[in-house]
């Protein structure tokens, strides 16, 4: 019995195996492709028939690529602007989560009523109003006009207050008895002990700014200005007569940096998305 | 005592209130106010209409048009992302050889944009020098000009939607898997089910919280979808790829009608919360929490 309950599993073993190369093949091939293209010269890339593989790993698509766009400071920008916007979120959320789960004023759950439901109004509904607001600031084309209007997250709030509300009451006691301000105990005990929960929400901000797209191309015209999501578009919209080559070799130095920090902190990352799904 | 931590409370929610008033709340009352009004484009001169703006849209066939195409493209991309990652996940599950490298490769359009699998796509579906009908020719298939032929763009823009979405469903349906006590499926298979019925009866009902959260999700992800769209075929061919939030981005930041604009934003917004109220009222019923 127990011997052929193994061989069943062994089994299943192998059928989940084999029945999984197929999609991993087609799920892997598309980026696997774009390094291929990426190598090729222009001749290589129109023939008929393709072929799948490059005569040879060259690099000179990515020369050609670099020259004519300025692909670092579009990595740059995104960087400056996914990181202020993740800083300023875990910063205001901390704040206002901890009001919100451990202090008691009038008024309390009128504000998070509030808040939680700022969660439900898509970005679209506001985009409008806020491009005006910003064009009569001066703001457009600007980091803060890509930074500010996303500086607060009422999800982000919503999360890390179920997580303050789970530090015991005789810990905070305790610690005021022994002199510790408020603001201290945020910063000394409340912040530590929700570190993963901080962590998690961290990722999940940095992934959605970086990932944004609508909002930066509305508010960004001048190339120096643009993130890596929007330059692309730009590039390959603005270089039509150029080989399908030096488009990929673009498109792969764009994507890489993504791409290596995910297969780097896989796991942190795993957990830091299910935890602000299963949570929210 | 108590005023200070009244005093402090407020100033700690200062910055969080300032912000979501004036860039959430205020404009979204702003939206629902311009949706009644005609704004001229230079001047911004604005007069009250009333519910001009709706009537025009009602009364449009591009409309119409658009709210098809919405509801095409979440047919095609939600269903099939459901599915496909939901096998994918129980398949990772099922303890295959290799695991941790196959759930590498699955996961890793998380770490990428639309936009960027948009690019990842395009080349792809190139008519000519692509490999899709590459493979296809030598399958004896003529493939079409995906991206602008009108039977075939929304499919098209859909595939690489899914195939950037799965990643991020497998994550959340491993999750719920793996919190799914082992013993209750060996319990299962000792009593004589076979895989799937140990799949159906026991694994599907337990899932059931995952499969509403990541299906609320992808229906959301799925009606707010732009970036994809704007780089791989710019709501062409003949419109057959326009959706309800690219026709919105045309009318306001192209078109310059933010009146009619606005409306279409109040639309949606009206679109999305009944999306995810239908789901909860179905959810009543077929989820149970454990």
């Amino acid at each position: 019995m127990v011997s052929r309950f193994k061989d069943r599993k062994l089994k299943q073993r192998w059928i989940a195996t084999l029945v999984l190369l197929l999609p991993a093949l087609i799920q892997v091939f598309p980026l696997f492709y774009l390094l291929c293209v990426s190598w090729k010269e222009g001749a290589e890339v129109i023939q008929y028939p393709p072929k799948l593989f490059p005569k040879a790993i060259q690099w000179f698509n990515y020369h050609e690529a670099l020259a004519s766009a300025p692909l670092l400071r579009f990595l740059l920008n995104s960087a400056i602007v996914a990181s202020f916007i993740t800083f300023c979120q875990l910063f205001t959320s901390v704040l206002a989560a901890y009001a919100l789960s451990r202090l008691e004023f009038k008024g309390q759950k009128w504000v998070m009523a509030l808040i939680v439901g700022t969660m439900m109004i898509p970005g679209e509904v506001t985009i409008i109003p806020n491009y005006f607001t910003l064009a009569s600031w001066n703001w457009l084309n600007t980091y803060p006009a890509l930074i500010v209007p996303f500086s607060a997250s009422g999800f982000g709030i919503f999360f890390l207050y179920q997580f303050f509300k789970t530090i015991p009451k005789e810990l905070e006691e305790a610690a005021y008895l022994e002199g510790c301000s408020r603001l201290r105990f945020l910063f000394k005990f409340a912040v530590p002990l929700s570190l993963p929960a901080i962590t998690a929400f961290g990722i999940y901000a940095f992934v959605g700014a970086w990932n944004q797209y609508l909002w930066p191309l509305i508010t960004t015209q001048t190339t120096q200005m643009q993130t890596a999501q929007i330059g692309i578009g730009m590039f390959r919209s603005q270089n039509e007569s150029m080989s399908w080559g030096v488009i990929m070799a673009a498109t792969a130095m764009l994507i890489s940096p993504t791409v290596l920090l995910f297969i780097a902190t896989q796991r942190q990352f795993v957990k830091g998305m299910t935890m602000s799904g299963i949570k929210g | 005592m108590n005023r200070k931590s009244s005093a402090l409370a407020w100033g700690l929610l200062f910055p969080t209130l300032a912000v979501l008033a004036l860039f959430v709340l205020y404009p979204a009352a702003q939206s629902f106010w311009l949706s009644f009004q005609d704004v001229e484009p230079f001047s911004k001169r604005s007069f009250f209409v009333g519910f001009e703006n709706y009537q025009v849209l009602f009364n449009s066939p591009d409309y119409w048009q658009t709210v098809r195409v919405t509801l095409f493209f979440l047919l095609y991309t939600v269903i099939p992302s459901l599915v496909i990652s939901l096998t994918v996940a129980v398949l990772l599950d099922a303890n295959p050889f290799f695991q941790n490298m196959f759930r590498t490769l699955f996961l890793l359009p998380v770490a990428i944009s639309s936009s960027m699998a948009a690019m990842l796509w395009i080349f792809i579906y190139n008519p000519t020098a692509g490999f899709l009908n590459y493979a296809l020719d030598v399958l004896g298939i003529h493939g079409p000009n995906w991206l602008a032929d009108p039977d075939w763009a929304l499919v098209a823009v859909a595939v690489a939607t899914v195939w950037k979405e799965i990643g991020f469903n497998i994550i959340f349906f491993l999750a719920g898997l793996t919190s799914i006590p082992l013993e209750l499926k060996e319990a299962a298979e000792l009593d004589g089910a076979n895989s799937w019925q140990v799949f159906r009866y026991v694994t599907l009902p337990l899932l059931s919280p995952t499969l509403f959260f990541v299906s609320v999700v992808s229906v959301i992800n799925s009606l707010q979808s732009f970036g994809q769209i704007h780089i791989l075929t710019t709501g062409g061919p003949m419109g057959e790829t326009t959706t309800l939030v690219y026709n919105l981005y045309r009318d306001a930041f192209v078109k310059f009608r933010t009146g009619l604009a606005s409306s279409e934003a109040v639309i949606l917004f009206g679109l999305i919360l009944l999306a995810t109220m239908v789901q909860f009222r179905m959810a009543k019923k077929r989820v149970h929490y454990g």
